[in-house]
């Protein structure tokens, strides 16, 4: 019988607790009110999945760029995607097409992450700086765009401001319902993908001259990390909108309790991500007799609250 | 030296101060040509009563009726040329109430009347007709426009069964409740709102809730289609999308409901009857 440390242990422990409250959430997530079967199979259980994937992809996403841009303040929407799939989400609204709001999110997400990747590049290679500050102004080019918008169009604006707060109440058509089905499927093949690189990522976040030395090509690995990265967030922006913090802070939550080692703490990582937006989505859901709370707000007091109680504890 | 630079300071003070004294022009115009409306639903109702002749100003949307076009246009709905409606020194200002309030409020400082025109309800809008007749004395046809509110409405048939009614306003499931103008049109042709009873004007409906309520007719004005409503995921079931009973901007015009005017007496008239067909079933 293998000793294993009292640290490791308690690692362990951390984690089964973590999926007992997975299970729990989940439960009470699906069948906490629901008025029949219809409509937990149906509504419920769309929104659920769409919960569940948008949490993991945004916690995942965090993490990886925290690691690879070498930035703790880094999170999912600093590469100008999100803008650009707000962008061309509410444009498809304006003209009239809001059933392909999520398809035209999606191709403005790809068409902002080519924009920030070709103005940072130099050859091949793209220097973590200049691709931060390349998705800074992509980012303010887009939200000037949507301001404009809503000068021009002030009428639309609850509907602008939905799509900009990010929700989780996306109604699905049934054709729709598949193609998100086989979307998260295809998120899923490439979070495990991601995975693969982890461990390069943990060596480039020491440095890029150590990275060299040690024989990573960190010109490879950011460009297949930027490609993946881009199409998670293209597909969970043009469902979800956009949705604060999750992919800021619950990164940092996740390395306060388990370290930085990324190949470690990867899959843990979305584990959280996706419990702690079931829940904010739950609570915003239910508390107000007036319609759901949007979501984004409750992310950012629960986080911040817990966010606040982690750091003082460890200073 | 010291004592000329003193006076010279105090003789500029006393110049400026004497400026902007005679700057300050806060009286009525007294050669004022007419008034200036920037509400589409105020601009309709006044011509109905036969105020057209009065207005000098208006704003782009305020388009019908067709003689509306000839009149000078100050602006459209979010945006107002504020130095072009003083210059044309309207004696009043109407304007809406919510998105316009701050025209509203712009407007107040130069000193002429500014009224802002919301109606919640059908009771509200006559009496903002009345209103309206009473500022701009045209009484008579004030009187003709209440009646045909008044008559029409005791004269409607109710459907012997009232059909549950969700409203959709804008795509995100946008809906209305009792304490609009929309749900009392609703109300007054025989209807139930699903989500009558709320206390705010305006809500943004739970996809489950609407589904829990399954709503005998969809009154769809949010530019959705009657295809995409039936292929909303869960909504097969509801008795609306089962009997197809989806209404969308291609069966009523849009104007009439959305705006609280004198054609608004056809949109009641179109809900009664959409009310009536579903009861005789």
């Amino acid at each position: 019988m293998p000793k294993i440390s009292r640290q490791q242990r308690n690692k362990q422990l951390l984690i089964a607790g973590l999926l007992i409250l997975f299970g729990l959430v989940s439960v009470l997530y699906l069948f906490y009110k629901v008025p029949s079967e219809l409509i937990l199979l149906n509504i419920r259980l769309p929104r659920y999945v769409l919960t569940l994937l948008t949490g993991v992809v945004l916690a995942a996403v965090g993490n990886v760029y925290q690691m690879l841009l070498n930035n703790p303040l880094a999170e999912p929407y600093i590469l100008g995607t999100s803008s650009g799939s707000a962008l061309f989400a509410i444009t498809a609204y304006i003209l009239g097409f809001s059933y392909l709001m999520p398809l035209f999110g999606f191709v403005g997400a790809m068409l902002a992450m080519t924009l920030v990747w070709f103005i940072a590049r130099k050859g091949s290679r793209v220097n973590t700086v200049k691709l931060i500050l390349s998705g800074i102004i992509v980012s303010m080019i887009c939200s000037s765009i949507i301001s404009l918008y809503i000068y021009l169009f002030p009428n639309q604006i609850t509907v602008i401001m939905s799509i900009l707060m990010g929700s989780l109440n996306h109604v699905f058509s049934n054709n729709e319902w598949y193609i998100f089905l086989a979307l998260t499927l295809v998120s899923v093949l490439l979070l495990i993908y991601q995975f693969f690189l982890t461990n390069s990522l943990n060596v480039i976040s020491t440095g890029e001259l150590t990275a060299h030395s040690l024989g990573v090509d960190i010109a490879k690995i950011r460009k297949r990390v930027f490609v993946t990265t881009s199409l998670l967030i293209a597909i969970v922006t043009s469902y979800a909108g956009i949705i604060g913090f999750v992919g800021l802070i619950i990164p940092h939550i996740v390395r306060m309790m388990f370290g930085d080692n990324l190949r470690n703490n990867y899959f843990i990582t979305m584990l959280v991500g996706g419990v702690f937006l079931l829940l904010c989505d739950f609570v915003a859901y239910h508390i107000s007799p007036f319609g759901e709370l949007p979501v984004g707000i409750l992310t950012t007091l629960i986080g911040s609250v817990f966010f606040i109680i982690l750091l003082r504890k460890r200073v | 030296m010291l004592k000329t630079t003193k006076l010279f300071f105090l003789i500029i003070l006393v110049s400026l101060l004497l400026i902007t004294l005679t700057g300050c022009d806060k009286s009525q115009p007294k050669d004022s040509q007419g008034i200036v409306v920037t509400s589409p639903e105020v601009a309709e109702t006044i011509a109905k009563l036969g105020g057209i002749d009065l207005i000098i100003g208006r704003t782009q949307y305020c388009d019908y009726p067709q003689e509306m076009h000839a009149i000078e246009s100050v602006g459209d709905f979010s945006s107002l040329d504020i130095e072009r409606v003083i210059s044309l020194k309207p004696s009043i200002i109407f304007t809406a109430a919510f998105e316009q309030q701050d025209f509203f409020d712009k407007l107040k400082p130069f000193g002429i009347e500014v009224i802002k025109i919301h109606s919640n309800s059908i009771n509200s809008y006559l009496e903002n007709v009345q209103l309206l007749a009473n500022k701009l004395e045209l009484q008579d046809n004030a009187e003709q426009l209440i009646n045909d509110f008044k008559t029409t409405i005791s004269n409607i048939t109710l459907p012997a069964k009232s059909p549950k009614v969700y409203f959709e306003i804008s795509p995100n499931l946008g809906t209305i409740t009792d304490n609009s103008f929309i749900g009392d049109l609703i109300v007054k042709a025989g209807g139930t709102n699903i989500f009558g009873q709320l206390n705010k004007d305006f809500l943004i409906a739970k996809n489950e809730e609407i589904v829990a309520a399954n709503p005998d007719i969809i009154i769809a004005l949010s530019y959705a289609s009657k295809e995409e409503i039936i292929q909303r995921k869960g909504w097969q079931s509801m008795e609306a999308v089962k009997n197809a009973r989806i209404y969308t901007i291609a069966d009523v015009d849009l104007d009439t409901v959305m705006r609280t005017v004198p054609r608004s007496l056809d949109a009641l008239k179109v809900f009664n009857q959409w009310f009536l067909e579903y009861a005789q079933d």
